[in-house]
């Protein structure tokens, strides 16, 4: 979420207890494998316990031959209710670590033995009437003197006085009441804590309890469970809560996690994706630093990350005297600009405005999307009044490949070159590296170039002159420019930073060169001699042989404290959040995590549409064992493993409707779309479930044919098995066009919950 | 019979041979490498290197060579080790790398020999345990992704409307040209409009929208969507940067 | 020390498997194992009453026994043991009668149908007898198997064996099964919900 930046993952191995929110060990999680080790060992070598709470069980780390770990079922898109009972148990339990939230500030929380710090103690502004209302408030807000061009934000101390926060070493936590600014005004605020603890007073226990389906004793053992091993606990989740209201569910990992201090703690929450520097202005090379390089302006097609209210569409309403509200289409003010879901409705309604080029590059929206796999939606990418141009870069025809006008063939990651973030679980600093192990099967465009993402944009670039390709492309540490003609100009450009960054890495030596046959790989790159200095290809190389480069097993602390994470604070209180409308009815956003069911963006309950008398399912959409998102069906070995995909769901909700295990059903969206299924009955699915995995219910892929000039290229029907549950997801009534429900405040698509109903065939 | 009724049928521990009565096919569709050489009388694959187990001394087989390298199977950029037929050039297996900390616990040191990634593998004090580097089933699936042989490996233009399958190859030159000059592109499709290119949408000055110049200019109209956090993506961030387009999106929400 | 003789054994635990199939698809990779068959396969069934369901995990191959139907009843010979007791099938003299397949408590093997002939898993003695582990072993994720010289005591399987609790399947056959498993009993007794693993 991107107001708290990206504080990170379980350090599983020091762990006492992990609750695991939208994550699964051993089902899923980045990277599934370590995740999957080191929580399998530790629950049974070791002491760590944990607990997963989802609506479907689906094996994993979670085994009746490990008391440490279980499995507790939840209804899907409330994961909000179940985190706001944790959250009330906590606070009116005194669980919460209360030295820890009322450190202001980080050293303040260092000199209490703790990694990380929060806005708990901040106040913030509750009057109305003040111009800065629901914001934080500042020094500047009590005419006190302060440094320019910072956030100088204020707190009580425990003798009552205002301070700024970075003066002061405990706050007063629980202060509601009202401040005087120098003129002798008084505010009214109250803390981030206090916004909290109100939040979750507004329901009790057995409302949320009633909403989540997780009994009372279950959430209160879970928050005994998570506040008895001091900063020793830790959360994780992934988009596995993403929902129409999913964003209590997305930050409550950062709040639970504060509400301890477990940030950049060993067994807390530890930094992942810790880098050599490779890209960026590197030791070596300025790989991503482009020469003349045009200054970006405008708004993102997305509508998100973006406010409504700095559209010429709000300005000219209120100019012309109109209700500026709602917008024609929702913005998501508090979201990531790079919603690609977003940008996809914004295409197909050209609204804000028109798309001219798409550029498709292995990814498979119309099967990824939430709502996105359905005819109205494939009609309207069709039309190339919508798109005039699509191309799309892919290695195989996918769903959304197929509807392009010009398909670029890509080369697989065992031709390609690449530099990864290391995921999470590892505490040290790593960087994957990807290089051509084999020559490329793709069309050679001419000597030792081959058909490929990045010759194409390399191609094409050259070709209108854009700065930064073709002989002054790239540039050295010393600003020399240098061609980038080539994928190897660029990545072995890379690699070679990541080799010399910090203590450069060793030489390869001439046996382990001839190990991995480096001159015969080389024999498909470009001259290495053209591209690198003379003594730095020994150390790339280097990198190379290893598959990239990998601090220390265990490395990455100072005794009980993470060296790398985020220090920043971590936000109880939102303000950007809070000081954010929704588009639709103008209403502000909560500041701080809250109980709300799903809504569509006008602010009605969905169960106002779509009573839960006809439309009694939600849809809890999870991984595919067997398949890898939208990749991947057109490998035998996992056909095998996983022919197909089924509809299931609780025994219960299966005797209620007379439907047995095996029966074929049809599963019926409240918007209209509709997919038929295999039901499996199961009691790991949570009452009120639809769970299905994702990465089935292809329609191209291979799955079906297609014709190069006269040649048909036969479809194989196996690659096309199962369904797509979340393709059918619903549309938002309240949005004239045509809009996958999402999330109000941050655009995040409705994977999990919705209405649906089953018919038997 | 379908598989999931006959699973069911052969029920109980040890349904292990679930094609012994159903009859098992060939291998379909993939043409994985023509020839694995095989090991020996008890099949398998040809080993990639022989561990003495009482010294620990490596043989390497000549013809594989293990590359480490990361896989793409998922978003989560694991390591691999992938084993290829030197003479033919063709992958045989994946592995994981024993020096990446997603495939192995404890990972080697950085420092370690290649020759203690073979290590990794042996019986030799049992080190293939404690120092195994493994790869997960999508790992093992994505080879045979590699090898599909439906896999694009020429650019192709549609000849038919969008999304009804009928293609014709085209040249590299062609696939650049046509997207960076535009023009009256689909013709052969029955399709009369003319579509610009990627030269005319890299107008840094007009306005997309005259009448809304806060959504900046026309280049913005480029609109890339992709990446996979295979480590590929800063390639297309810089592209997008240096074409002056604000809307790149990648695996962010969906 | 290790004696000149071995005797090649597997210990899985169990509670350590997360179903995950690594094995399942590493064996196929490595043995090329026909479409719809493989050599190691996880079973996996769902346990327990609403809400409090978890999942079995039950690796299942080959239990390379001592004393084995499959050998006493080949009619040509075919299979037979190599060095450190692990069975193979001689391609050349099966005539893909398919009684192994019947007589085979643990339900290990099948017919090739391109050659006719019985397959099954070899421990991959082709790689253990060049000091590698077997594929499955050095395959799996969350360090479950292992493989090694009951005969060396310093070996970590015999370590396992003496320490742990260790059962085999269908012990009350007495084949000398070679493959053993950390929390069998446990993970044997109770209800059985759901047999299908759902994709």
């Amino acid at each position: 979420m991107a107001t708290n930046g990206n504080i990170g993952k379980p350090d599983i191995n020091n762990s006492k207890f992990i609750l695991y929110l939208g994550s699964y060990p051993g089902h899923a999680g980045k990277p599934m494998q370590a995740i999957a080790r080191q929580a399998a060992i530790a629950s049974t070598d070791g002491d760590l316990k944990f607990a997963v709470v989802d609506p479907v069980m689906a094996g994993g780390a979670v085994s009746p031959l490990v008391d440490n770990g279980k499995w507790i079922p939840i209804k899907p898109a409330t994961d909000g209710a179940f985190v706001m009972a944790m959250v009330r148990w906590i606070i009116e339990h005194q669980r919460y670590n209360a030295d820890f939230l009322s450190s202001p500030n980080l050293e303040a929380a260092q000199n209490k033995g703790f990694n990380s710090w929060s806005n708990a103690a901040h106040l913030i502004i509750t009057d109305p009437e003040h111009p800065n209302y629901r914001k934080l408030l500042r020094a500047e807000d009590l005419g006190l003197d302060a440094p320019t061009g910072e956030d100088n934000f204020i707190v009580i101390d425990e003798a009552g006085k205002t301070l700024l926060y970075t003066e002061c070493s405990t706050g007063d936590l629980l202060f509601e009441g009202s401040v005087e600014d120098k003129d002798g005004n008084s505010i009214s605020v109250e803390t981030g804590f206090v916004a909290l603890k109100k939040s979750a007073f507004s329901y009790k226990l057995e409302t949320y309890s009633q909403e989540c389906g997780v009994p009372v004793e279950t959430i209160i053992e879970l928050a005994r469970e998570f506040t008895s091993y001091g900063t020793k606990v830790a959360t994780e989740g992934l988009g596995g809560t993403a929902a129409a209201n999913g964003v209590a569910a997305g930050l409550s990992h950062y709040v639970l996690c504060a509400l301890v201090g477990a940030d950049n703690k060993k067994g807390g929450i530890i930094a992942r994706r810790i880098s050599f520097s490779k890209f960026g202005p590197g030791p070596r090379y300025k790989v991503n630093v482009i020469p003349d390089a045009p200054e970006r302006k405008g708004m993102g097609i997305s509508r998100t990350g973006m406010n409504y209210e700095d559209t010429h569409e709000y300005q000219e309403k209120i100019a012309q005297g109109e209700d500026p509200y709602p917008a024609e289409m929702p913005w998501h003010p508090v979201g990531n600009v790079n919603a690609d879901n977003q940008a996809l409705f914004s295409m197909i309604n050209r609204y804000p405005y028109q798309a001219k080029i798409l550029i498709n590059w292995m990814a498979n929206p119309l099967l990824a999307f939430p709502s996105a796999d359905q005819e109205k939606v494939i009609a309207e990418l069709k039309k190339t009044e919508n798109l005039p141009l699509f191309i799309s870069i892919d290695a195989f025809m996918a769903e959304t490949t197929s509807l392009a006008d010009y398909v670029i063939p890509d080369t697989t990651g065992y031709e390609n070159w690449g530099i990864p973030n290391i995921e999470g679980n590892f505490s040290g600093r790593g960087d994957s590296v990807r290089w051509p192990v084999v020559k490329p099967a793709t069309a050679e465009i001419d000597d030792n170039r081959y058909a490929c993402f990045e010759n194409f944009i390399i191609d094409v670039a050259k070709e209108i002159g854009v700065p930064g390709y073709g002989e002054e492309g790239i540039l050295d540490a010393n600003d020399n420019l240098l061609p980038l003609e080539t994928p190897e100009d660029y990545f072995l450009r890379a690699i070679t930073n990541v080799a010399y960054d910090q203590d450069p890495v060793p030489d390869i030596d001439d046996e382990e060169a001839k190990l991995q046959d480096l001159v015969g790989a080389k024999a498909n790159w470009k001259p290495v001699d053209d591209i690198l200095q003379a003594d730095e290809w020994a150390k790339a190389a280097y990198v190379l042989s290893r598959g990239g480069r990998f601090e220390e097993y265990g490395a990455g602390y100072d005794g009980d404290n993470r060296i790398d994470g985020y220090f920043g604070c971590i936000s109880i209180y939102s303000e950007w959040m809070a000081s954010s409308k929704n588009s639709y009815n103008g209403e502000f956003f909560p500041g701080v995590i809250t109980w709300e069911p799903e809504k569509f963006i006008d602010g009605t309950p969905i169960s106002d549409y779509f009573p839960i008398e006809e439309w009694p399912f939600k849809l809890a959409n999870y991984k595919a064992k067997f398949r890898s998102v939208t990749m991947m069906p057109n490998s035998p070995t996992l056909q095998d493993l996983g022919e197909t995909n089924y509809i299931e769901i609780n025994p219960e909700d299966a005797q209620n409707l007379g439907f047995n295990d095996g029966d074929e059903v049809k599963l019926v969206s409240a918007t209209g779309g509709e997919v038929t299924g295999t039901l499996v009955v199961r009691a790991g699915v949570a009452k009120g479930t639809i769970a299905s995995t994702f990465g089935y219910g292809h329609w191209q892929y291979g799955a079906e044919s297609y014709w190069i000039d006269n040649e048909k290229i036969a479809g194989d029907s196996a690659r096309g098995t199962g369904i797509n549950a979340t393709g059918i997801g619903l549309f938002d009534p309240t949005v004239d066009q045509l809009f996958g429900f999402s999330e109000s405040v941050t655009g995040t698509p409705s994977r999990n919950g919705g209405a649906f109903r089953l018919e038997k065939l | 019979m379908k598989r999931r009724q006959f699973l069911k049928l052969m029920g109980g521990v040890g349904a292990l041979s679930i094609a012994a009565s159903a009859g098992c096919l060939p291998r379909r569709g993939v043409e994985a490498p023509a020839e694995f050489p095989e090991a020996s009388e008890y099949g398998g694959q040809e080993v990639e290197a022989t561990v003495d187990s009482q010294t620990g001394e490596v043989t390497v087989n000549p013809d594989i060579v293990m590359r480490h390298s990361a896989c793409v199977g998922c978003y989560s950029s694991c390591g691999n080790r992938v084993k290829i037929n030197k003479k033919t050039g063709e992958i045989m297996r994946v592995l994981g790398n024993p020096y990446s900390p997603n495939n192995a616990e404890p990972h080697l040191p950085y420092e370690a020999s290649l020759e203690e990634g073979y290590l990794a593998f042996s019986t030799y004090q049992d080190k293939g345990h404690k120092g195994r580097a493994t790869i997960c089933a999508r790992g093992s699936g994505t080879l045979e992704s590699h090898y599909d042989p439906m896999r694009i490996l020429v650019p192709l233009k549609r000849t038919g409307g969008r999304g009804e399958g009928k293609w014709k190859p085209i040249t590299w030159e062609e696939a650049v040209n046509e997207t960076v000059e535009g023009g009256k592109l689909f013709t052969e499709a029955g399709e009369e409009q003319i579509v610009e290119g990627f030269r005319q949408i890299r107008d840094l000055k007009s306005s997309l929208d005259p009448e809304q110049p806060k959504f900046g200019p026309k280049a913005n109209q480029l609109i890339f969507n992709g990446g996979r956090g295979d480590g590929r993506t800063a390639f297309a961030t810089r592209f997008m940067a240096a074409f002056g387009s604000v809307n790149y999106y990648s695996h962010a929400y969906s | 020390m290790t004696t000149a003789e071995k005797r090649y054994a597997m210990v899985i635990d169990l509670r350590r498997c997360i179903g995950c199939h690594a094995c399942s698809a590493a064996c196929k990779m490595e043995n090329s194992v026909p479409e719809g068959a493989f050599r190691s396969l996880v079973k996996e069934w769902d346990k327990g009453v609403y809400p409090e369901v978890s999942r079995v995990k039950l690796p299942i191959l080959c239990n390379h026994c001592a004393d084995t139907p499959c050998i006493s009843d080949c009619p040509t010979e075919a299979t037979y043991a190599v060095s450190g007791g692990a069975i193979v099938v001689n391609e050349e003299d099966c005539i893909g009668c398919g009684i192994c397949i019947e007589q085979c408590p643990y339900e290990a093997r099948y017919i090739n149908q391109e050659t006719k002939k019985a397959e099954k898993c070899t421990f991959c003695i082709h790689r253990v007898e060049k000091g590698l582990m077997p594929s499955c072993v050095s395959s799996c994720i969350s360090h479950a198997r292992f493989f090694g010289d009951l005969n060396n005591p310093d070996s970590e399987v015999s370590k396992l064996l003496a320490e742990q609790d260790c059962q085999v399947l269908k012990a009350d056959l007495d084949l000398g099964s070679q493959v053993y498993y950390i929390g069998l009993k446990k993970a044997m007794e109770g209800n059985r919900l759901t047999e299908v693993i759902p994709g």
